[in-house]
């Protein structure tokens, strides 16, 4: 699998190479279904991805759909003047429509607290409790994998992801090669897989078991 | 229709820990927008680092034990000067694990960051970065009459700080003792009876 580094513009025509998004976005200006069958088809999965990511699984088919008409009635109306910015303009909609729900959450937020207020009651602001289940899984996976590296490696990992210091500092700092670092981290992260595979294969058994298929 | 060159782990972790620059995290979107197997390998590498990063703040490095060991194993008092020692590295233990428990681990943290936020006007992106700190004066353009009031709300749209501005010509400046973890954050000044007057946002990466 090759890699690219984020900053070589070179490189750009092959991260991002779908060719003729001009094609696209002219077809799509004609009012051609097919191009807006394939705009779909390129970005779809992606801004779901998005959606679901920063917002959860609530309305995200709707918030899809949302971007589409944007992105579409952009193009059509003439606003998307550079089709080679079909990509980047995508993202920005999307962008904003995070942005937008986000807002929206605050405001619904701030009427219940209001609501609730008025009944003598507090609003409940615990997380998404299967959030927080799975924050937990994740957790004790990873007190898994640190179990079994050394002192110093934890020093090593604790740097990078709790003190946030960047990778150059602590191989400076810890007098770690660029590839011992990436090994280190490399081997936890393949640990990581494995325990939680096996721990997602002993909850799937346990589960037949209970509903009596083994 | 997928790209050919994929991304690679380290930058997926630096994005899913949201440690890039914007132009690296704008090029890294775009790739992702695009690519099934680099959003697969976000998910996964997401949730190692997040584990790590929780399960190392729980269980901080106990870089005690080994000093403790070998430098010392020569002297003939050891049998009664270990039981200091250890009492020693466990207090220094429990004083690292008080503040690494501190939110955001304010010990790395600058004292403060000052952020000049102009209103969203309903776009909602959040241009102005500042750095993780122990505390934030934001001062907002347009920041209204005395007697307004500002709150601080995160990305998943709880209220992490509220209090009144200090006015003056440039605007409203609100004083946040707070350190806050990376992220989004939407700002909200309101007058005295409640009425959203106008909207910022920000973000915090390092």
């Amino acid at each position: 699998m090759g890699t690219v580094s984020p900053g070589s513009e070179e490189n750009n025509q092959d991260l991002f190479g779908i060719p003729d998004w001009s094609q696209l976005v002219l077809r799509i200006r004609n009012g051609d279904s097919a191009a807006m069958g394939e705009l779909y088809h390129v970005f779809g999965r992606g801004i779901r991805y998005f959606l679901l990511r920063k917002l959860g699984p609530k309305d995200v088919d709707d918030r899809v759909h949302d971007v589409f008409l944007i992105v579409v009635d952009s193009i059509r109306n003439g606003e998307l003047r550079d089709p080679e910015r079909l990509m980047g303009y995508v993202r920005t909609v999307v962008k904003r429509q995070i942005a937008a729900s986000i807002a929206d959450a605050v405001n619904r937020r701030n009427t219940e607290v209001d609501y609730e207020d008025n009944l003598f009651s507090l609003a409940d602001s615990r997380e998404d409790p299967e959030r927080e289940v799975e924050a937990h899984q994740r957790e004790e996976i990873a007190r898994r994998v640190l179990e079994t590296v050394s002192g110093r490696d934890r020093e090593i990992l604790y740097r990078f992801y709790v003190q946030e210091q960047p990778m150059e500092v602590i191989m400076e700092q810890m007098d770690l090669s660029y590839n011992q670092f990436r090994l280190l981290k490399s081997r936890a992260l393949t640990r990581f897989g494995k325990i939680g595979r096996r721990l997602a294969a002993g909850t799937a058994l346990g589960a037949r078991k209970y509903i009596g298929r083994e | 229709m997928e790209p050919s060159i994929h991304l690679s782990d380290e930058q997926l972790e630096l994005y899913a820990l949201d440690r890039l620059a914007d132009a690296d995290e704008d090029r890294i979107e775009g790739h992702l927008l695009l690519c099934d197997p680099c959003r697969n390998r976000l998910d996964e590498i997401g949730a190692f680092a997040f584990g790590m990063r929780s399960a190392l703040r729980q269980t901080p490095p106990h870089v005690c034990d080994e000093q403790s060991r070998s430098p010392w194993s020569w002297f003939p008092w050891r049998s009664w000067m270990m039981p200091a020692l250890s009492l020693g590295c466990v207090a220094a233990i429990l004083l690292v694990m008080v503040l690494v428990r501190q939110p955001g681990d304010s010990r790395n943290l600058a004292a403060l960051a000052t952020l000049t936020l102009t209103a969203t006007r309903g776009s909602g992106t959040a241009e102005a970065v500042a750095v993780p700190s122990k505390e934030y004066d934001l001062l907002l353009a347009d920041g209204g009459p005395d007697g307004t009031e500002v709150k601080v709300f995160d990305a998943a749209g709880t209220q992490v700080w509220n209090g009144k501005p200090l006015h003056s010509a440039a605007g409203a400046l609100a004083k946040i003792p707070v350190s806050l973890a990376n992220g989004l954050y939407l700002v909200r000044l309101e007058d005295a009876g409640g009425r959203t007057l106008h909207e910022y946002s920000f973000q915090v990466r390092p």
